[in-house]
């Protein structure tokens, strides 16, 4: 079970020229092999030819629709998709997302946060290939709460929404699949951020406690999430996916 | 936004109408019956002009014979319609009141002749069975002194035949003026349905012109002409929304794609000051890029609506703010379910908090429910807005005249218009008032489970 480490090999389908050569470049740099396609029918040539951790897929492209093209690679391979999209309309996430796509950015996006995504996307698709609880699930049930993680949303057991930011609901999903262990600041922020924390960097802590404030009867008394003296937190309750 | 339709004048209307026809028939109807009944009058009963002589001939015979001529001549008179009896004696018992309905009296008195005027002296006459519905009286009765004290008496009925006729032409004319009334119920419904469904539809139009469903195009010839005019004009106003939005994503999507570019070459700026502001502005287009298509696209209508708590949501905007340093405050309950759009709610009540951050200072922000209805307050201490500016602060592209205390970035001025479009579009509103000791209270209400069913999507 040894193989040499090599770096994620990613596709990346866009009909945008400059967009195209810019993300290759960037995310070379960032750790990754990267292939380009401009439309549908290199993508699928090239997809007939090597093998890729991952597809980088536009919404709207010259030679055919990214949703359609998300749900056929669906139907026929397991690999992770990440949708881009210059559509800015709610309902275009959930489509995307509906169609199987993994995550979803509009442009432009912060190049950092791609990667980090990309970086996440894949750390999910490893850990359910290596067995984990994980493989095929589409939420995160613990304590009353449903966390579902295509739409990104969290809702209590009678279906009221209780909205997360971005940031709040990358931390709750860390940490809830790490349930019932204790995960330190630098794991949950190099799989957030692909990096480790600076120094004078407050923002997980801000993160948590607007979350406490969001999923605990009383924050300043966290039973679900709780500060270890160590170093780092513990989600309490066991966790169910579906 | 739809008002209320003016619904109760509807079946009103076609009330009146109903009943001013079927009075108008029954008024005909009625004025053919007397014409009818006062022929009969005419030809009947006592102002026929047979029957003065004939009672004035049976008295006067009477008068004269006796024994057996008389009891012959009694056979002889006596028929259907025509009682003559003589009693021995003027009766004793009290007789109706003297009433001559037909002038019997006036007329014997010209017929009898002068020699018989004793035959007139106790002239009684009266008349029975006279009932409102009948036209007149059934029967006249005539009673006369004969000589040598005995009494003569002939009873003149109308034809029991008649009255039963008269009866059922009654009963038919209540029975028609049901069944009229029943009609004209169908037949004016059939004109008012349509005009209903017009109005309704109109206003779906008004609303939603790209998701309004057509009208069916029935009823009568020119209901049927404005039905089909309404849904031409319906696939026009859609077609116009549908370019504008399709231009407006057009020019989005080319625009995003090119700050993508932008945006991936500043990773590659080396001053990290130069490259955080080059992001800020990039992020700004983008803003005032949404804002357009926001409100371009009303898609407010499109995001199904959901058990969302509020009071998460609002307090995550005043935290969202406070984090980016601004004054924002929250006060309100830990939790507040309701039903509605949440992307959309987030971007009305930020809206709110971003204006009067921007011209106000400062937002302190207050959340509270009362019987069903959900109150999202934003005030500020700015110099407030002039009463007469509180409505042209909604119109799309207005700013309120007033500067911006930190000459800051120009606003695009949608961000009210798109807010208030939001919370009607959940059967709430938008008020502004003066906060006391200065500044300006923004209030947000809705129902908190009142919003109305969501408008299908385009297939």
């Amino acid at each position: 079970m040894t193989s040499p480490p090599r770096l994620p090999h990613l596709l990346v389908v866009d009909d945008d020229a400059e967009v195209r050569d810019l993300l290759g470049s960037y995310l070379g740099e960032h750790g990754f092999t990267v292939d380009l396609a401009a439309g549908l029918g290199e993508a699928r040539r090239i997809m007939a030819a090597r093998r890729h951790d991952l597809f980088i897929l536009d919404l709207s492209l010259l030679d055919g629709d990214g949703v359609v093209f998300c749900r056929e690679l669906r139907r026929t391979r397991n690999e992770p998709i990440v949708m881009l999209s210059g559509r800015s309309d709610p309902i275009d996430r959930i489509l995307g997302i509906e169609g199987g796509a993994d995550d979803y950015l509009t442009k432009p996006f912060h190049p950092r946060e791609l990667v980090a995504r990309l970086r996440a996307v894949l750390r999910r698709v490893e850990s359910a290939a290596a067995g984990g609880t994980a493989a095929g699930r589409r939420a995160l049930r613990f304590a009353g709460w449903r966390l579902d993680l295509l739409r990104r949303e969290l809702r209590r057991a009678d279906g009221t929404l209780v909205p997360l930011s971005d940031a709040e609901f990358d931390v709750l999903a860390v940490l809830a699949e790490r349930a019932q262990r204790v995960v330190s600041r630098d794991e949950i922020f190099s799989e957030l951020h692909g990096r480790r924390p600076d120094a004078e960097d407050r923002s997980l802590d801000l993160r948590i406690s607007r979350l406490r404030h969001k999923i605990e009867a009383d924050p300043r008394q966290p039973r679900l999430v709780k500060t270890v003296r160590t170093g780092g937190f513990l989600f309490t309750e066991p966790v169910e996916a579906e | 936004m739809s008002a209320a339709l003016p619904a109760p004048h509807r079946p009103r209307t076609l009330l009146w109408l109903a009943l001013a026809l079927v009075l108008f028939v029954y008024l005909i109807q009625s004025a053919a019956v007397w014409t009818f009944a006062l022929r009969r009058g005419e030809e009947g009963l006592g102002t026929r002009a047979v029957i003065p002589d004939q009672i004035a001939a049976v008295l006067v015979a009477l008068s004269e014979t006796g024994g057996p001529e008389r009891t012959l001549l009694l056979r002889a008179v006596n028929g259907p319609g025509f009682h003559v009896k003589v009693l021995p004696s003027w009766p004793d018992a009290e007789l109706p009141p003297y009433s001559d309905w037909y002038f019997i009296g006036t007329n014997l008195a010209r017929i009898i002749p002068p020699e018989k005027a004793e035959l007139l002296a106790g002239l009684h006459i009266w008349n029975e069975r006279a009932s409102g519905l009948g036209f007149g009286p059934a029967e006249l009765w005539v009673l006369a002194r004969l000589p040598g004290g005995e009494a003569a008496q002939i009873v003149v009925s109308d034809s029991v035949v008649g009255r039963t006729a008269l009866l059922w032409t009654v009963a038919g004319l209540g029975g028609a003026g049901v069944l009229l009334l029943v009609l004209a119920m169908i037949g004016l419904q059939r004109v008012f349905a349509p005009l209903g469904e017009i109005a309704a539809a109109a206003e779906r139009i008004g609303a939603a012109p790209e998701t309004a469903p057509t009208l069916p195009e029935r009823g009568i010839g020119e209901l049927r002409a404005v039905a089909s005019a309404m849904n031409r004009m319906q696939q026009r106003l859609a077609q116009f929304i549908r370019e504008r939005t399709n231009m407006l994503a057009g020019i989005s999507h080319d625009v995003r794609t090119l700050l993508t570019r932008l945006r991936l070459r500043l990773e590659y700026l080396p001053d990290p000051a130069m490259r955080g502001k080059c992001v800020a502005d990039i992020d700004y287009v983008i803003r005032l890029l949404d804002q357009h298509l926001d409100f371009a696209r009303a898609d407010a209508a499109r995001e199904p609506p959901t058990r969302v708590d509020l009071a998460p949501l609002v307090r995550d905007l005043c935290e969202d703010a406070a984090e980016r340093g601004e004054a924002a405050r929250f006060a309100g309950p830990e939790s507040l379910p309701i039903e509605g759009r949440p992307d959309a709610l987030k971007r009305a009540i930020g809206n709110l908090i971003d204006n009067a951050i921007a011209y106000g200072g400062t937002a302190e922000v207050t959340l509270d429910a009362e019987a069903g209805l959900v109150r999202v307050s934003v005030a500020d201490r700015g110099q407030g807005i002039p009463v007469a500016e509180r409505e042209t602060v909604f119109e799309p592209f207005r700013r309120a005249t007033l500067e911006r205390p930190d000459g800051a970035a120009p606003r695009v001025g949608l961000g009210l218009a798109i807010a208030r479009a939001i919370l009607r579009g959940h059967g709430g509103d938008i008020a502004i008032a003066d906060r006391p000791g200065g500044g300006t209270i923004v209030t947000a209400s809705l129902p908190a489970f009142g919003i109305a069913a969501p408008l299908e999507r385009p297939a």
